[in-house]
């Protein structure tokens, strides 16, 4: 599958978030879960979106996804798909792009693929929904699509069960059914998590394949440091529905420029020994609830840095260096960078 | 007053009859250990439990293994390994949670399966659980005062206002505010009930705690918190732990020594320096290997070593090797014959034929076997565009 109008949209990327806000209605109240999140991935390009549990990374890719609960609401911002501004579809045209022009995988493929189903039958299925190729070349496609996530012996696990299926080869098979109709963009939602680490590593590796040999560009979403680290070419870092921090990988892990991805940093993926008798780096506290997230900059309770100004003023997304943003009234000055706190501080007023 | 010692003589036994066996024994690891005392012995301990109850007949999975194993005072034991490797039924044997099929469990000197069921539980105020999911482990319905109150009653330990002291005492060395008290487990965060669990589990002074993943339901951030506070309880209180995990980051950060199962058998026993510096068998290669870069500009460098297939399923009848159907090195004799724990210089232990098995040596024969697999994948996605 070509996408639409490829000659005149070479520099579009694959996905544009601009200035996204969703907010939850529970118990009659509604709070933002994402707050003006910006996000942008290239062709090919595997950005990774990071944070806590309870920080808006599945509700991104839920966003992207058009798949957010029924008291979800988008309430400001675009997302563009190639281009196509896809927020405001119907629901049947949203149905047509899902599966074709993006698919995501997720962390538990025992809940996502059908018990009753043979899995060869449910990669089929995608095709078949898509009209793409008769039946026979659907047949052709399934097998080649099992051989390229590594499925050994691909008919005979077509005519398998999930539930005689491991862990890793569930999650071969979803990536399978994601693949089908070669979308270009891929979302993973903590893929690797509910698997063992021998097994993680394989699936890791599978994804850094595909998107080498099929140029998919894949959106992945974690709490892992490690996995971060062996995956992505981008970061996201979110806090409490924001995005805090954006920057090339090198650069993110090299010289952090928000406090809490430093936190991230420190803690136990990281870190190889704990200093004799001393304690490992800890981020106080915990990830505010939607209903608590401070009007300042969110992370200001919990930062090991924070001054008067960062409680009642929200910090924006400022330049620190080319690629790479925070929003941080102070942000971490790098190592041998004349950079001070003070010129931040003016490029990110509101 | 909880520390009394119930060792009569048995601990020197246990390490005399270790060096008496056929196969070595993890008691005789590390020099500087063995002149502590052995708080645990773990002696061919074997678990199988029926599968499929019909008349016709049942399978046997084999859970744990012939596992001979041997936790000083005041170390943290690693036990490593991944799903169905066998590691939390060996801590649920070792707490006496189970009954193991053979072998036998030595606490403080005391045959676990020996001893009368008045003398167990008295041993059990010494021995204490932390389990992994702090959600399912406090009831729901009681206030955390009562919750931290129940192992006093029990053990019919301390009444009234000292009991009511204690359980304050109890949260402030978790790091929790005394306003906890009234409330329930719905009010407090993971990592706040991770704390209370730890609380309940040290009440009673125990000596040996044995926590089964008790960070894997945490973040990140909290998981830091909880190790610090798991070491300062260490410290503070002389603990022994077993700590079970899959994460092989926090093992390093916590463990002293560490024991890496494999299907239901221990398949190396090592120091955390030995273990991490260089590690002897190759499942454990493949282990370490699979742990993901700190350093993203480290990723070019990293070596892969790629284990073909999963773990078997557990019904299945392996001979000789557990990990023979994955190993890169397997050879007729792996098939054939169950390698021995046996000893290895600095006084660690594996079971493998080949062992010690050189990293390079390792990946070269892992790329050999795997060629075929990568090259059917080619050809097919060449055939796809």
């Amino acid at each position: 599958m070509r996408p639409v109008g490829q000659a005149n949209v070479v520099a579009e990327p694959v996905l544009r978030i601009e200035d996204l806000s969703v907010c939850v209605e529970r118990d009659g109240r509604s709070n933002l879960a994402l707050s003006s999140v910006s996000l942008s991935i290239s062709n090919g390009e595997i950005v990774g979106i990071v944070g806590e549990s309870g920080c808006g990374k599945t509700m991104m890719a839920l966003a992207i996804m058009g798949l957010m609960a029924e008291n979800c609401r988008t309430v400001h911002g675009s997302i563009a798909l190639q281009g196509l501004e896809i927020t405001s579809l119907s629901a049947r045209s949203m149905r047509s792009f899902r599966g074709r022009r993006m698919s995501m995988i997720f962390q538990e493929p025992m809940v996502a693929l059908n018990p009753l189903m043979r899995v060869g039958r449910q990669v089929e299925e995608v095709l078949a929904i898509h009209h793409i190729g008769n039946r026979s070349e659907r047949r052709r496609r399934v097998r080649e699509l099992f051989a390229q996530v590594g499925l050994s012996g691909s008919g005979f696990r077509s005519r398998q069960y999930p539930h005689e299926l491991s862990g890793g080869m569930r999650q071969r098979v979803m990536i399978a059914v994601a693949l089908a109709a070669e979308p270009a963009l891929l979302i993973a939602d903590e893929p690797t998590t509910a698997l063992d680490a021998t097994v993680q590593a394989q699936i890791l590796d599978l994804l850094l394949d595909i998107r080498s040999r099929l140029g998919t560009s894949i959106l992945f979403v974690t709490h892992d440091m490690g996995v971060i680290a062996e995956v992505a070419d981008r970061v996201v870092v979110m806090y409490a529905g924001q995005v805090v921090e954006v920057a090339s990988v090198q650069d993110l892990f090299a010289r952090p420029g928000h406090p809490y991805t430093a936190g991230l940093l420190g803690s136990i993926t990281a870190a190889s020994s704990v200093p004799e008798g001393g304690d490992l780096p800890t981020i106080a506290g915990r990830v505010p609830s939607l209903e608590e997230i401070p009007l300042g900059c969110a992370f200001a309770p919990r930062c090991a840095k924070v001054q008067a100004h960062c409680i009642d003023n929200r910090p924006q997304l400022a330049t620190l260096e080319t690629g790479h943003l925070a929003a941080c009234w102070f942000p971490l000055p790098s190592v041998g960078d004349p950079r001070t706190s003070a010129t931040s501080h003016s490029e990110g007023g509101k | 007053m909880f520390g009394r010692q119930y060792g009569n003589g048995n601990e020197q036994n246990a390490i005399h009859e270790a060096s008496s066996s056929s196969s070595a024994s993890p008691s005789e690891a590390s020099g500087t250990l063995t002149s502590r005392e052995v708080l645990l012995r773990v002696e061919g301990l074997t678990k199988q439990y029926r599968v499929g109850g019909t008349l016709s007949g049942y399978r046997l999975v084999r859970a744990v293994s012939d596992v001979t194993l041997s936790i000083h005072a005041g170390e943290t034991f690693g036990l490593v390994g991944e799903t169905g490797s066998g590691k939390s039924t060996t801590g649920r044997l070792v707490l006496a949670l189970e009954r193991p099929t053979s072998g036998t469990v030595t606490f403080a000197g005391q045959d676990l399966s020996r001893v009368s069921g008045k003398e167990l539980r008295t041993l059990r105020r010494m021995m204490q659980p932390i389990s992994q999911d702090p959600y399912s482990a406090l009831n729901g319905r009681m206030r955390i005062s009562e919750i931290l109150a129940e192992p006093f009653a029990i053990h019919g330990v301390a009444k009234g206002v000292e009991r009511r002291q204690e359980v304050e005492h109890l949260l402030e060395l978790v790091g929790l505010p005394l306003d906890s008290l009234h409330r329930f487990p719905y009010q407090f965060s993971g990592g706040q009930r991770q704390r209370l669990v730890i609380a309940r589990a040290i009440a009673l002074r125990p000596r040996f705690i044995v926590a089964d993943e008790p960070l894997s339901a945490l973040d990140v951030s909290v998981q830091a918190q909880i190790i610090n506070l798991l070491r300062h309880l260490q410290r503070d209180f002389g603990l022994t732990y077993l700590f079970i995990s899959h994460d092989l980051p926090i093992v390093r950060l916590l463990c002293d020594v560490i024991g890496v199962m494999y299907m239901g058998k221990l398949v190396e026993f090592a120091s955390r320096e030995q273990l991490f510096g260089a590690p002897a068998h190759p499942y454990s290669h493949a282990l370490l290997a699979a742990v993901p870069v700190t350093d993203p500009s480290k990723r070019a460098q990293r070596k892969k070593l790629y284990l073909s297939g999963e773990v078997p399923r557990a019904t299945e009848v392996l001979t000789g090797c557990v990990f023979h159907s994955r190993c890169p090195l397997s050879e007729a004799r792996c098939v054939a014959e169950v390698p021995v724990l046996r000893s290895l210089a600095g006084g660690r232990l594996v079971a493998c034929h080949f062992a010690p098995v050189d990293e390079n040596a390792l990946i070269e024969a892992a790329k050999s076997r795997n060629a075929s697999v990568f090259a059917t994948a080619a050809i097919d996605s060449g055939a796809s565009k």
